[in-house]
């Protein structure tokens, strides 16, 4: 079974989601970005993402409704939440209903690092025996 | 003939009418009107007359029917003229109007069922008359007596209502077909003046209905009027009321909007330059991407600074207005803004605020917009507080120098002695999230105001923020 690589991020600001395309792309990974939850959600490579980094505050749909979402259609996507207004009860919340990490912006590299490096650790714990 | 002849053929002639009534056909000589010389007609005359008439219709519709008559007596070159109209019941006709010799007995009238405005009613036709006394014996008082009486009928909606006639009182004046062709003219008229004169009785009636109503709806209207200029002040007072709260919490809400934009140029950029290393540590380096990474966080560099210009933009933008100030009434108006806020988070409030204080000369939204912030960084400052040890104190007085003193302490944590001069530094801030405005905006404020904005150091934990104010003298 081939585990899933893709990367992907949704943000609604450009320059934000192109840097972090950018910093992604220099850590090695497979990268798909997209500027909406609904464009993310529309697009081919929903199957193939190994982990969502995606904005909180959004206009249509948040990232915190992305990610219900995909729990409520039986998707499972190991999800990141990085947003310009951490909330200490959000935290707690996200955290509780199964979200990776709740990251505030500006990104602190070396927590990020460790994120996606936990999100696809599990992934290949999971194909050796 | 002698006097006694003559007298002998008056009683003669008296006692030759039988119970003093002649047959209507021994008085009618219509057929005699065509058989008279013909004239050829005037119809200037008559378009003259018409004029006039209608004019005076214009003019005096109320004095049209003794016009009609005058202009009937003067076209026809009549002796008397005049016009009779039918009762309402119908029953006589009364003389509305007369000209020439007849003149006295105007209101005088005839019975409907026997008379000859009568008979022309029931023949609808015009009638030559003469000497109608012999037949209709109420004329003999009537003088002077009739020679020929000429009568032609005039309709309103179809209905016969009266007469228009023309009287010869001599045997000079003989009527003939042209006279009955300009009196039929003036019938037609009659009709028109008759329904106008009619109109002008029930517009009479209708008017002073109206007037009464008029009355009546103008009062409503002032009391309307009244009603819709204290709401519409009461609007632009709840109004102005309105934009004033905006213009002092825009700051706020400013700051904090900025702080969630200033954060995305920021995380890009730090994202850009990490990058740029990665790409630098790779074996081989990725000269490229280095050179676009690095040139994205210059952009985003730029895009920071435009985001932060925008608050000096808006604070330049409102222009400064200077009135006079009652800080107590500014104090009392942002607490009620905040009553929200301080109740979510559990604070209660404490206020002395001095019985007589003087004005201050200064921007109300302006010294408004530091009193909330002085107060939502109390409220930040004690959210790890105990919810039942949360206290806001705030306090006005005059100082021995005049000017006026207001204080506004917390039971938060304090403010560590080596930050009390640096939170009025920009982009100093002691908040996760927060961006330092505040602080330093407030002090560039009250500076500009002639006073000061400095931490004192408190009796008891808690943060105490003071300012001054010179006041008018």
């Amino acid at each position: 079974m081939a585990q899933k690589s893709l990367v992907s991020i949704v943000d609604d600001d450009h320059s934000f989601r192109e840097s972090l395309r950018r910093l992604l792309r220099s850590l090695g990974y497979p990268v798909a970005a997209f500027p909406s939850a609904a464009d993310f959600l529309a697009s081919p490579n929903l199957d193939a993402t190994g982990c969502l980094v995606t904005d909180v505050q959004m206009p249509k749909m948040s990232g915190i409704e992305l990610f219900s979402h995909l729990l409520n259609t039986g998707r499972q996507i190991p999800t990141i939440l990085v947003t310009a207004y951490p909330e200490v009860g959000v935290q707690e919340r996200v955290l509780s209903l199964g979200v990776e990490c709740y990251l505030p912006k500006p990104l602190e590299e070396s927590v990020l690092i460790r994120c996606l490096r936990s999100v696809f650790a599990r992934g290949q714990k999971s194909r050796g025996a | 003939m002698t006097p006694s002849e003559q007298t002998r053929n008056q009683l003669a002639l008296q006692a030759s009418i039988p119970g003093g009534m002649a047959t209507l056909e021994s008085i009618l000589c219509t057929d005699e009107l065509h058989r008279r010389p013909v004239r050829s007609p005037d119809y200037e005359a008559e378009n003259r007359a018409l004029v006039a008439l209608v004019g005076a219709l214009a003019d005096s519709p109320t004095t049209i029917l003794q016009t009609l008559a005058d202009t009937t007596l003067a076209t026809l070159s009549a002796e008397s003229a005049g016009l009779s109209l039918l009762t309402k019941d119908k029953k006589r006709f009364y003389w509305a109007a007369i000209a020439g010799a007849w003149s006295p007995h105007i209101g005088g009238g005839t019975p409907r069922e026997f008379g000859p405005c009568g008979d022309v009613l029931d023949r609808n036709a015009p009638l030559l008359f003469k000497h109608f006394e012999k037949r209709y014996g109420y004329f003999l008082p009537v003088t002077p007596l009739v020679e020929e009486c000429l009568l032609v009928p005039f309709y309103v909606a179809g209905e016969s209502v009266g007469t228009v006639w023309a009287i010869s009182h001599s045997k000079d004046k003989k009527f003939d077909a042209e006279d009955l062709r300009v009196l039929e003219s003036m019938g037609r008229f009659a009709s028109a003046a008759y329904q106008a004169v009619e109109s002008i009785e029930t517009l009479r009636l209708e008017i002073s209905a109206r007037d009464k109503a008029e009355e009546e709806l103008r009062e409503l209207t002032i009391g309307l009027e009244q009603e819709v200029q204290m709401r519409t002040e009461a609007l632009v007072k709840a109004r102005s009321e309105l934009a004033h709260v905006a213009r002092v919490t825009s700051l706020g809400a400013l700051t904090a909007s900025i702080a969630h934009e200033v954060n995305q140029p920021i995380g890009a950029s730090r994202n850009n330059a990490n990058a740029a290393l990665r790409f630098l540590a790779a074996d081989p380096p990725d000269l490229l991407e280095v050179k676009e990474a690095l040139e994205s966080v210059v952009n985003e560099t730029y895009r920071a600074q435009r985001i932060i210009g925008r608050i000096r933009d808006q604070v330049k933008r409102e222009p400064s207005r200077k009135e006079n100030v009652n800080l107590n009434d500014a104090i009392e108006e942002v607490i009620s803004l905040v009553r929200g806020e301080l109740s979510t988070n559990r604070v209660s409030v404490r206020t002395q605020l001095a019985n007589v204080l003087s004005l201050v000369h200064g921007d109300r939204v302006q010294l408004q917009q530091i009193i909330l912030n002085l107060i939502l960084n109390a409220i930040e400052a004690m959210a790890d507080s105990s919810a039942d040890a949360r206290n806001l104190a705030i306090s006005s007085e005059t100082q021995s120098d005049g000017a006026i003193l207001v204080t506004i302490a917390d039971s938060g944590p304090g403010i560590a002695p080596g930050d009390r001069e640096r939170i009025f530094e920009s982009f100093f801030t002691t908040k996760s999230g927060g961006i330092g405005i505040g602080l330093s905006i407030c002090r560039s404020i009250i500076d500009a105001h002639g006073g000061r904005l400095w931490v004192d150091n408190p009796q008891s934990g808690g943060a105490v923020l003071r300012f001054t104010l010179p006041t008018v003298q």
